[in-house]
């Protein structure tokens, strides 16, 4: 109650001084917008960026034979049909885990007439491959299909072209066996595809399993790859699958180390953008506080002349600085909000990002956390640019401060 | 109203026969340039409860200097001051600041014994003439409604109980003079001090703020000490207390 009327008199002196009560709160409510769509922006790439990897045909998980992702020795010995099997079983039991598929990877060279060009293979699962591959789009010819002769294949786009090549054409396909020997085959090229990574799209091919398994001579599997329902859930499936005898398993995060740098980098872009959006609200409204209070200095010395103690009349004024803080961030964050729900059903589109060819829709996130830190940041940012003016001029003596026009 | 009483007012309630004034040997002066310009220079003054009284003196002779040390919004050189029979304490810190204790007596002596009037009215022009008038009561106990009904209550002595909900620009300068007078007694003070009330008011307004004011002191028993040159004012006053070159010159009686 006591708090109540000093809260009371701060209240009466912010609404009644309509313009300068606006300037300072539309200064807030415009910062705070500004950082609610940011950290959205941020939030909504770093978003876009995992789930892209993700579903680019990383999975949340692949599953290898051990020190098979560091020691190229182990990585040809591959899984065995047998191992493989058992380890879906109970991969399929988890209910985190969406699906499996297999792979098998190879290197090799790929020849049409006189042009020779080194390759990065997979042979795969084909209908749980193209559950898991969703962001690598057929541009020209169409994907492989279980009905489709095994010998067929789906080339980079670029591959394709470096190789002077149309669908439907037959390239040679030569790889090293399990055994060190060399074992070549023709495959009926279906379709190109474009991952976004044009270094990946100047090498790739892909075919169904059974012909990777004809070509490297083996049965064995290089890789299981999983895919879970969220991808919260990698760490808790990650660590059933070390259980794996024999094996080594490895996250999203692990093998697109690029990320953790592309995650880096950007906090630290928005991180330097938050802390200047920071500063040019906080210094616009101690410009537009300032000019206020020192407008009161008479004001302060009236009520100081009555017995208001130093503290009290800086808390005042404080006070004025939180009501404002506390109102712009809300109409920030209101009209932030708003704006977030525009921007996302308009479907505006992005230009590609470095190192990938394709665009992307812009899509905001409306983040919680963030709102909640913009919340308190902008009560704050109010409070001190009241504050210091304030603890300034109430440093004037009391007759020196009646007496101020 | 409950006004906060601090230890040392409870000592000296009202009724009292102790003066409400006890001014001794008062020095102070300002630096201007290089060299100290004397305001007062050994003034002493007493002033008795109920009193109306009226500091004269050419510009420059130190009124509103007396009245500023009376009020402890200046701190005097050298002397002795005493209020209600409570001596003004004025130990500084080290660093030649007042200390905290004498902060907070005087802040006390101010909330408690003290209502100020002064020569540009100092509203609040956010605030209405209610509200003007009951923010000094914000540091008592009184709730929202004793608050705005006390307000109320001196706004209608002042002749302005029809003006509750104007705000100091929709009001006239003699007006605004009245709302101070009554914000300066609306905590039921011993002691107003006034610095050049009517240094900004017409005749007509300064005959109504003088019958205001003289009205509140006869009706409350409230002493007013103000500094004027306005010779309207001098024929309501009970003593005259002549000021020239810092130095209590002469004292006149009604």
């Amino acid at each position: 109650m006591n708090a109540f009327k000093w809260l009371a008199l701060s209240w009466l002196n912010v609404i009644r001084n309509t313009r300068r009560s606006l300037i300072s709160t539309g200064i807030i409510a415009l910062g705070s917008l500004a950082l609610l769509l940011a950290a959205g922006y941020v939030a909504a790439t770093f978003e876009g960026l995992r789930e892209s990897t993700i579903q680019g045909g990383l999975g949340h998980l692949q599953i290898a034979p051990k020190n098979a992702f560091d020691d190229r020795e182990a990585d040809l010995q591959g899984l065995s049909p047998e191992q493989t099997a058992d380890m879906e079983t109970q991969l399929n039991a988890m209910p985190e885990v969406r699906l499996t598929t297999r792979r098998v990877l190879f290197e090799g060279l790929v020849s049409s007439g006189d042009i020779t060009i080194a390759s990065m293979g997979r042979g795969v699962d084909i209908a749980n491959e193209r559950k898991i591959s969703v962001f690598s789009p057929i541009v020209e010819g169409r994907n492989l299909s279980r009905h489709d002769d095994p010998f067929s294949a789906v080339l980079g786009e670029r591959l394709a072209k470096n190789l002077k090549i149309n669908v439907g054409d037959s390239v040679t396909v030569l790889a090293t066996t399990r055994y060190q020997g060399i074992n070549a085959i023709d495959v009926t090229v279906v379709g190109f595809n474009r991952s976004g990574i044009p270094e990946l799209d100047e090498r790739f091919i892909m075919m169904p399993l059974e012909a990777a398994q004809i070509l490297t001579d083996s049965e064995q599997i290089s890789r299981i790859v999983v895919a879970l329902n969220e991808t919260v859930d990698t760490d808790t499936v990650a660590a059933r699958t070390q259980t794996f005898e024999n094996t080594s398993t490895r996250s999203w995060i692990d093998l697109f180390p690029f990320y953790k740098a592309v995650v880096t980098l950007y906090k630290n872009i928005f991180g330097v953008m938050g802390s200047i959006i920071f500063v040019v609200v906080f210094l616009s409204v101690s410009n537009t506080m300032v000019m206020v209070i020192m407008e009161r200095v008479n004001e302060s010395g009236t009520l100081r002349a009555y017995g208001f103690s130093r503290a009290r009349v800086i808390g005042l004024f404080t006070q004025e600085g939180v009501i404002m803080g506390v109102a712009g961030a809300l109409i920030g964050l209101i009209i932030g909000s708003v704006l977030i729900l525009l921007i996302n059903s308009a479907m505006i589109q992005m230009p590609p990002p470095p190192g990938r060819s394709n665009g992307y829709p812009l899509v905001l996130n409306w983040e919680p956390l963030a709102a909640i830190g913009i919340f308190i940041s902008m009560s704050l940012c109010g409070a001190l640019a009241a504050w210091f003016p304030a603890r300034k001029m109430t440093r004037l003596s009391i007759t020196n401060a009646l007496n101020h026009f | 109203m409950n006004a906060p009483q601090s230890n040392i007012l409870r000592a000296n309630a009202p009724g009292t026969a102790s003066p409400v004034v006890v001014a001794r040997n008062i020095h102070k002066s300002f630096q201007q340039g290089a060299s100290r310009i004397p305001a007062l220079s050994g003034v002493d003054l007493t002033i008795e409860a109920g009193e109306f009284v009226a500091i004269c003196g050419h510009s420059g002779s130190g009124k509103s200097t007396l009245l500023n040390v009376i009020g402890m919004l200046e701190l005097p050189d050298d002397g002795e001051l005493t209020l209600w029979g409570n001596p003004v304490r004025y130990e500084r810190k080290k660093s030649g600041r007042l200390s905290t204790g004498c902060v907070r007596q005087h802040e006390q002596l101010r909330q408690s014994g003290l209502g100020f009037v002064f020569q540009n009215f100092n509203l609040n022009p956010a605030l209405t003439a209610l509200e003007n008038v009951a923010i000094p009561l914000l540091l008592t106990s009184a709730s929202p409604a004793a608050r705005h009904q006390k307000a109320a209550e001196l706004l209608e002595q002042v002749g302005l109980g029809d003006r509750l909900n104007h705000k100091p620009g929709e009001l006239s300068g003699g007006q605004q003079q009245r709302v101070a007078a009554a914000r300066a007694l609306v905590t039921e003070p011993r002691l107003v001090l006034a610095d050049e009330p009517t240094a900004n008011l017409d005749s007509h307004s300064t005959a109504q703020l003088v019958q205001a004011l003289r009205h509140l002191n006869q009706t409350t028993g409230t002493t007013l000490l103000f500094s004027t040159h306005d010779e309207r004012l001098l024929a309501h006053v009970d003593r005259q207390v002549i000021l020239q070159d810092g130095k209590l010159e002469a004292e006149a009686r009604a």
